[in-house]
């Protein structure tokens, strides 16, 4: 409770107000112009060239500038952009611990001048495996689209006070149910792909409601069930693929027969054939609607106004009339239904196929990618590109420096820590908590009090 | 006589707000002062200011006659100052002892032990490692003991440090272990391949900047301030399992422990039942008497008068005057307060009941231990008519309230609202029928702390028309609803949009007022309505109650402060142990009376046990 609370900010957290969202945007786009104007010149060049040759770290470091120019300004509110000082500084903590990992592993027999240099040398290399090499951009983008759907599932299930494990079960039965409707049902194009995002998002919130169900009806608490149910469900996604879904055509690896070509997502490249974006598929836009959708839901609708409730203040949502089986219920459907659509995602666009080890931890990193965004719909999308970012940068730092590219694992984790645990970034860096830092909290205590 | 802590014309402002407007106080030594306002007045301010969690825009404040500037309460707390809040600071699953530590500084003794630790792994390992009995091992055993040495230097010396101890210990590790890496690389004599000295630092480091907890000193020092100052309390009792006093005693002798000079109390008898808060004041004036200093703010007049050898009264962030005792009474403390003349008798006109809303009939239920909290009690609330029900807390009517507002169930027994049963439908159908409810604990089942005000307004109404269609919610019309009713009940707030948890206790009140009453409900329960709020909303809400009855609601009552229960009621009955012990209008009822009933004595009369239909 807040008796002598320290300075109360006038405002609710970062708040830019239409004029400074215009003008952030432009400054974006003014920033990034030059890199994306030779597309558009008399003699067109493709977009990876345009990449290539644009995007130089002179351009990048300006724009970096430039936006934190911006943010400091709005900042200056009163109580303006205190909200991002803790992921910001959690982000950068764990990159700093991660060179400290990379220096201390950097193989036998080599001196400290050595390992140390290896750091830089290795945060290069991920920085342009990530963004800067030619399609890395793309790559980030594609690796990033399944983190920012799994992602919003899980911040969806915080909002509404619910711990949901989860993601990565419900991101492969998501991914069978698609596959099956990819492979077995023939449907016109247009009809085929929506038909099958609409099995994956039914898979995931089948996979979702179950859990949820135990929880209203039972108590039974929703973590150590989703986290079992992860267990059925990637058993279950291999005995189907090795048995009853297997391509019996396929000699290497066993996996599903390919989906249709009518069910898959187009590739940005057959739309716009002047952006050779080779593998940069509808999917990540449609994470960025579905983003979009969830804000729209949570705080627009009177359905997203109970599972916040509910996520904040059981008694008082209870009191209200809101009832709490209904909503619980819902709200690990919805979350296990946009995993599921993840999953659905990732075959349409990438692999076309479901091999054997499809689930590839989206489901865990998607808990980070969440926290890291304090549950905002809209701030999921940034922290699903970091983490895709660094998925992409960690296959260039492998082979450029040999250092393995695990140490990745080990940011995501020191992100996820410092995250979790706020306290401990402003333990470290002096900082005063905010009086509006409740929301945060609110979701990350509740769960074992039920 | 210097003052031992004086305020000299403190302002502080807040966006849009003049919080404290050249406010000056002075308390000497020994000295018993009580701070009184209203909700909004600048006490909390002024008290947070004097406790280093504001700084003042101007002003100055002495301790002794020295001016003094705090930067956190640290500072303050260094200078003897000792607040216990309104929601206590203990942490419940911790013992006494431990709660006593938290934040304090590291005391010598262990700073010693921390460093002699390390100063021996470190010379010792170090030596091992470095080659035994040769000169690289006597280096390192040397390197690691003076490092320790050096952190338990800056430790001692107090050079303030940009990161926290324990971080600075460990950097300072980590770079000498860094150091040590390359010379012992560069001249061939690393022990292994992998750079032992770098982690070897880090954990020296570590190690020689640790904090040691030692208990048994503070719990021996627990001991000795309870019993000079008379503070009962056991240093290994476990927080939670405290009694509200003994929490509230635990806190003061934080403060003490701290030692504290001057004492700040805020609020301290909202929690207390009235014997409770009678052995408070004999603790504070035990206090004064050794020489402790206190500040107490409160808005119970009737305390005031009893316990404070000088009062000041703020209004809208202003010394407005000061009195003592012997010359005020609560009517003119009341008229400082408020600034005009406040009536602290409900003036109401003659009730006029009619048809009945809620009739109860037999009604058992059970409290959260399974014990039978209400057990058989039956009566009639009728339209224009506040039943009031009277009862030392903890005798069911809170579960009565609960299981009427359908947040609890019934074991057996039926209720009727309206005509209709409705003991076993869910809360929203109890609110479709025309019933607002102000529970007892705003936090947890009055209002969300973390959304804004406009929000907690429509609370329970946020489905229905206007304020969304179907699924989408109509913020415009939310914004009115918020705009207008923070004007019609006059909700000190800065915009609509402020999250609510930032908001006076009696703002948060009027916040559920507001919504409940707009409703224009037919049954109205208020459960407590004026818990902790000052002079000026208790006034506000009482006639709001009122002016509800008049309409042609019915009230249901629920209140621990018989003042309340006598002047708002037109019928009262008083609960005993789960029962109607007795039930009589207003008019007939005497404090005494309603004491005994409350005590469970049984009425000489049959005619009064019975409950009155």
């Amino acid at each position: 409770m807040t008796t002598g609370a320290i300075d109360q900010p006038k405002s609710v957290g970062f708040r830019p107000d239409g004029t400074q969202w215009v003008i952030g945007i432009l400054l974006i786009l003014g920033a990034l112009a030059p890199v994306f104007s030779p597309m558009f010149a008399r003699k067109p060049i493709p977009l990876n060239l345009a990449l290539e040759q644009g995007v130089t770290p002179v351009r990048i470091v300006t724009l970096l500038v430039v936006m934190a120019l911006w943010a400091y300004w709005v900042w200056r509110q009163p109580g303006a952009g205190k909200a991002f000082r803790v992921p910001l500084l959690a982000v950068l903590t764990a990159f700093v611990v991660g060179a400290v990992v990379l220096v201390l592993a950097a193989g036998q027999d080599k001196s400290l001048g050595d390992r140390l240099f290896l750091a830089l040398r290795g945060y290069g290399a991920m920085l342009d495996g990530a963004f800067l090499k030619k399609a890395a951009l793309t790559n980030t983008l594609v690796a990033s689209t399944p983190l920012i759907l799994t992602g919003l599932g899980v911040a969806l299930g915080f909002r509404a006070g619910l711990f949901n494990i989860g993601a990565e079960g419900q991101y492969v039965i998501g991914a069978i149910f698609a596959v099956f409707v990819g492979y077995a049902i023939h449907l016109p194009p247009i009809i085929h792909p929506i038909a099958v995002m609409l099995a994956g998002m039914i898979g995931g919130g089948l996979w979702g409601a179950i859990p949820g169900i135990l929880k209203a009806k039972l108590g039974a608490h929703e973590v150590i069930n989703t986290i079992m149910m992860n267990s059925i469900a990637i058993l279950l996604a291999d005995w189907l693929i090795n048995n009853l879904m297997k391509d019996t055509g396929s000699s290497s690896a066993v996996r599903t027969p390919i989906i249709d070509t009518s069910a898959n997502l187009p590739q940005v490249v057959e739309i716009f054939p002047k952006m050779t974006g080779n593998v940069l598929h509808l999917g990540f836009f449609i994470a960025i609607l579905f983003a979009v959708a969830v804000w729209w839901l949570l705080w627009k609708t009177t359905i997203g106004f109970e599972l916040r409730t509910a996520g904040s203040n059981l008694d008082a949502a209870r009191y209200a009339g809101i009832r709490a089986e209904r909503t619980i219920i819902l709200a690990m459907t919805l979350s296990g239904a946009l995993a599921g659509l993840a999953g659905a995602i990732q075959i349409q666009g990438t692999t076309r196929f479901m091999p054997t080890f499809f689930a590839a931890g989206y489901g865990f990193d998607a808990i980070a990618v969440a926290l890291l965004a304090f549950n905002h719909p809209i701030a999921v999308i940034p922290a699903g590109l970091l983490f895709g970012a660094l998925q992409t940068g960690a296959e260039v730092l492998q082979i450029r420096t040999g250092a393995s590219k695990h140490i990745v694992s080990i940011i995501q984790a020191l992100i996820l820590l410092f995250v979790a645990a706020p306290a401990l970034i402003r333990w470290v860096y002096r900082l005063r908590a905010t009086p509006d830092a409740g929301t945060e909290q609110v979701a990350m205590t509740r769960g074992w009090g039920g | 006589m210097t003052p031992v802590i004086e305020a000299r014309s403190i302002t502080k402002r807040f966006p849009g707000v003049l919080a404290n407007d050249e406010v000056s106080i002075s308390l000497e030594r020994g000295e018993i002062l009580a701070l009184l306002g209203e909700n909004g007045a600048g006490k909390s301010t002024l008290m947070n200011v004097l406790y280093g969690l504001y700084k003042p825009d101007e002003g100055q404040i002495l301790i002794n006659g020295t001016p003094v500037t705090f930067h956190d309460p640290r500072d303050a707390i260094k200078s003897g100052i000792g607040m216990v809040h309104q929601h206590f600071m203990l942490i419940p699953v911790m013992t006494v002892t431990e709660n006593m530590m938290l934040g304090e500084e590291l005391t010598k003794g262990s700073a010693y032990i921390s460093a002699a630790i390390a100063a021996v792994v470190g010379g010792v390992i170090g030596y091992m490692l470095g080659g035994p009995g040769a000169p690289q091992g006597i280096m390192a055993a040397v390197i690691w003991v003076l490092l320790s040495a050096a952190l338990l230097g800056i430790q001692l010396a107090g050079i303030k440090l940009p990161l926290s101890r324990t971080l600075f210990g460990t950097l300072a590790g980590l770079v000498v272990g860094v150091i040590f890496e390359l010379v012992s690389q560069s001249t061939g004599q690393a022990p292994f391949d992998f750079p032992i000295w770098i982690p070897f630092g880090v954990l020296i480091g570590l190690l020689a900047s640790v904090r040691w907890l030692d208990t048994a000193l503070v719990a021996n020092r627990i001991r000795k301030l309870s019993s000079e100052y008379g503070l009962e309390v056991d240093p290994n009792a476990i927080v939670g399992d405290l009694q509200v006093g003994a929490q509230q005693r635990v806190e003061i002798i934080k403060a003490l422990y701290r030692d504290a000079e001057v004492l700040i109390l805020d609020e301290p008898t909202a929690v207390l039942t009235p014997q409770e808060a009678d052995d408070l004041f004999e603790v504070m004036r035990r206090l004064a008497a050794r020489g402790v200093s206190i500040i107490f703010i409160t808005h119970k007049l009737r305390e005031v008068l009893a316990i404070a050898d000088r009062i000041i009264v703020l209004r809208r962030g202003q010394v407005v005057g000061s009195a003592t005792p012997a010359e005020a009474t609560r009517e003119s403390l009341a008229q400082m307060m408020v600034g005009r003349e406040v009536l602290l008798q409900v003036r109401k006109k003659e009730a006029q009941p009619a048809e009945p809303v809620l009739e109860i009939h037999d009604l058992v239920a059970l409290d959260d231990r399974g014990h039978r909290a209400v057990n058989g009690v039956s009566f009639n609330v009728r339209s224009g008519e506040i039943v009031g029900v009277a009862g030392v807390q903890g005798n069911g009517q809170t579960e009565l309230a609960e299981v009427v507002t359908r947040l609890r169930e019934a074991k057996s027994g039926h209720i009727r609202i309206l005509g209709e049963d409705v003991t076993h439908d869910p809360p929203r159908e109890v609110t479709h029928l025309g019933t607002g409810h102000i529970p007892e604990d705003r936090h947890r089942h009055g209002l969300v702390l973390a959304y804004p005000v406009a929000d907690n307004l429509i609370l329970s109404d946020y489905y229905r028309d206007p304020f969304s269609q179907g699924i989408l919610l109509n913020e415009p019309s939310i914004v009115e609803n918020a705009k207008y009713l923070v004007d019609q009940y006059d909700i000190r707030t800065p915009s609509i949009f402020t999250l609510v948890s930032t908001l006076s206790g009696g703002n948060q009140q009027k916040v559920i007022v507001a919504r409940e009453l707009a409703r224009q409900p037919r049954l109205l329960v208020a459960n407590q309505p004026t818990r902790g709020l000052d002079v000026g909303s208790i006034e506000f809400i009482h006639n709001q109650i009122v002016a509800a009855r008049d309409s042609g609601a019915g009230v249901l009552l629920v209140s621990a402060e018989l003042d309340e229960i006598m002047s708002l009621s037109d019928r009262i009955i008083v609960m005993y142990q789960g029962r109607v012990m007795g039930s009589m209008p207003v008019a007939e009822a005497t404090r005494e009376q309603l004491g005994l009933l409350m005590a469970g004595v049984e009425a000489e009369s049959r005619s009064a046990v019975h409950a009155a239909a």
